[in-house]
């Protein structure tokens, strides 16, 4: 066996549009690629065992499968599976007298690339996908835009918030525009109303220039 | 599209739709279940530093095990490939799963699957975290996750199976080597359809959110035979075939000694058998141990094992004394309450072998 030989450590080019066809049909056929696993483990215990005759094997084993496949398979879709295989096999690999190690690789890209068109089917990345895509903008970050451009903001300033609620631990939530902002008031808790306006402080801002942290000052 | 229907699939409870009320009677109408699960101990896991490897402690204890495995029900361990039956010389079988055979096409059992067969019970009668499990973090009892020694940060404490069988950057105090067949050839046994556990579905895997112990399958007398229709053959080893191995050990105590013995079923008060490998519900897997013979080195031995070209006089027990010094090493175990004693109970009622339980019929 000559696994390490480095004539077979790439694949050529029409090897690999083999991988991508033998990927590509799979995917779209929704085959378990658990399934072109096992028999990709076969192929590679065929090859230590046969040497080069374990192509001929390969071919002779995907079709006992196919016949076998209803009572070995879990479920009533094991077999389909199984067809899929054998069928991708035989209409790509096997017209073209590829030895055993060639096979071995190509599945096993094959199998790797399966999982890639499953998320991403061939010749349908390129297509613009904007208008399916949802605004990224949320209704908080609309808020705070709009709160931005009314004003601009200094750490240290003082502005009009209002109590929306008193929770445990001393923590106090302020409606300030359209945005609500919880900050704990270990000192002041006692003496911040349970509703009302009041005056808080500025004590830090975020990048964007909105507010980060506030801190109650008077009622 | 093929003009042959399938033919008809096992009737496999469908849980998935039912409300929890119906879900609760589908389970109580359904066959006693081939398993138990074996509650954790009151107390978390004690965590200690282990022994480790830079040399051999003259307080602890060295050596090997020489172990003879005995099948009692029809044995496979996976090699995880379906080969044609053609492919191991037989032409009747049109595909068959593998198991491991060695160059003199001697069925072999994995040392790492020994292993962790005779991990999961030493873990269960010690107080020792859970590590081996597919459970999600949130639902592990408290203060038992896995151990997770750090070296480099001097963080070494681990629990007593860790300390023994190893954990995540610890190497363990015994090394199991593979077990061969004693003789050539297998048997063709089959296996129906086993499907996945369904923790999401049934209440009893959990109490309280938090997984309820560990799974365990009974012996049975036989394993099932042919009669499902959904199914596979496989090469397996048949009731009666031998195999041996050998276990090394250093640096254990005596009761971490002892604890092995009594997992390894060498203590008449607990004759419990291992449950190996594949098929386990259907009765699968059951093999008795015998401890042949043990090389165990303390004390000067070891000077004398360094300084001499020739190693010296065998230091191999067998028969009576070997006898006398297992049983010595069980009743540390016992004396020292490393082992504890409601899960040993428990499992028990699980593990003894010989059993007069008959495997499930159908599903279960």
């Amino acid at each position: 066996m000559m696994s390490s030989d480095v004539a077979q450590v790439g694949l050529t080019d029409a090897q690999w549009n083999m991988a991508h066809q033998i990927a590509d049909r799979l995917a779209k056929e929704d085959t378990d690629v658990n399934e072109l696993g096992k028999v990709i483990a076969y192929l590679r215990t065929a090859i230590n065992q046969y040497g080069s005759n374990a192509g001929s094997q390969f071919f002779k084993y995907l079709k006992t499968l196919v016949k076998n496949g209803n009572s070995i398979g879990h479920s009533s879709k094991t077999i389909g599976y199984y067809r899929s295989i054998d069928k991708a096999c035989s209409d790509i690999l096997q017209k073209e007298n590829l030895d055993a190690e060639a096979i071995l690789q190509i599945l096993g890209w094959a199998a790797r690339l399966m999982r890639y068109y499953k998320v991403s089917p061939i010749g349908e990345n390129a297509e613009p996908q904007e208008e399916s895509v949802p605004s990224a903008v949320t209704e908080r970050q609309a808020a705070i835009e709009a709160l931005i451009q009314t004003q601009t903001f200094e750490v240290g300033q003082m502005i009009e918030a209002q109590v929306k609620q008193k929770l445990k631990g001393n923590k106090v939530t302020y409606l300030i525009g359209d945005l609500l902002f919880t900050e704990k008031e270990a000192k002041t808790f006692d003496r911040i109303p349970a509703s009302g306006k009041v005056k808080v402080e500025i004590k830090s801002l975020k990048e964007d220039g909105s507010i980060n942290h506030v801190k109650f000052v008077q009622s | 599209m093929s003009s042959n229907p399938p033919p008809p699939k096992p009737s496999r409870p469908n849980l998935a739709n039912s409300s929890p009320r119906r879900r609760n009677n589908s389970e109580q109408a359904l066959p006693a279940k081939p398993y138990e699960l074996i509650p954790f101990p009151k107390q978390p896991p004690c965590l200690k530093r282990p022994a480790g490897h830079d040399k051999y402690l003259p307080d602890r204890l060295h050596g090997t095990l020489f172990l003879t495995l005995t099948v009692q029900t029809a044995l496979h361990v996976s090699t995880g490939v379906v080969v044609m039956g053609s492919d191991i010389g037989n032409n009747r079988i049109p595909l068959i799963k593998t198991m491991v055979q060695n160059p003199d096409q001697k069925l072999t059992i994995q040392g790492s699957s020994l292993k962790g067969c005779v991990r999961s019970v030493y873990e269960a009668v010690t107080r020792s975290c859970i590590c081996k499990t597919k459970a999600k973090k949130l639902q592990i009892p408290d203060k038992y996750s896995e151990c997770t020694p750090e070296p480099k940060k001097g963080r070494l404490d681990v629990c007593p199976a860790c300390q023994i069988f190893g954990a995540l950057n610890w190497q363990g105090l015994i090394e199991f080597q593979d077990a061969v067949c004693q003789s050539t050839g297998f048997a063709t046994g089959f296996m129906p359809s086993l499907y996945r556990p369904r923790p999401d579905q049934r209440r009893a895997y959990f109490r309280q959110g938090k997984v309820a112990g560990r799974k365990f399958y009974y012996h049975t007398i036989r394993a099932i035979d042919r009669g499902q229709n959904q199914g596979i053959p496989v090469q397996t080893a048949a009731k009666e075939y031998i195999f041996t191995t050998a276990l090394h050990f250093k640096n254990l105590t005596a009761e971490e000694l002892g604890t092995l013995f009594i997992v390894l079923g060498q203590d008449p008060q607990y004759p419990i058998a291992l449950k190996v490998g594949g098929g386990k519900p259907i009765g699968m897997g059951t093999m008795t141990v015998q401890v042949t013979a043990i090389d165990c080195i303390k004390g000067q031995n070891l000077r004398d094992r360094y300084v001499a070209y020739q190693s010296p006089d065998s230091t191999q027990l067998t028969g009576d004394v070997l006898q006398q010094l297992m049983q010595q090493h069980i009743q540390t175990a016992h004396a020292s309450a490393f082992v504890e004693k409601p899960q040993l109970d428990a499992l028990l009622e699980v593990l003894r072998y010989p059993t007069d339980r008959e495997p499930p019929t159908g599903m279960y």
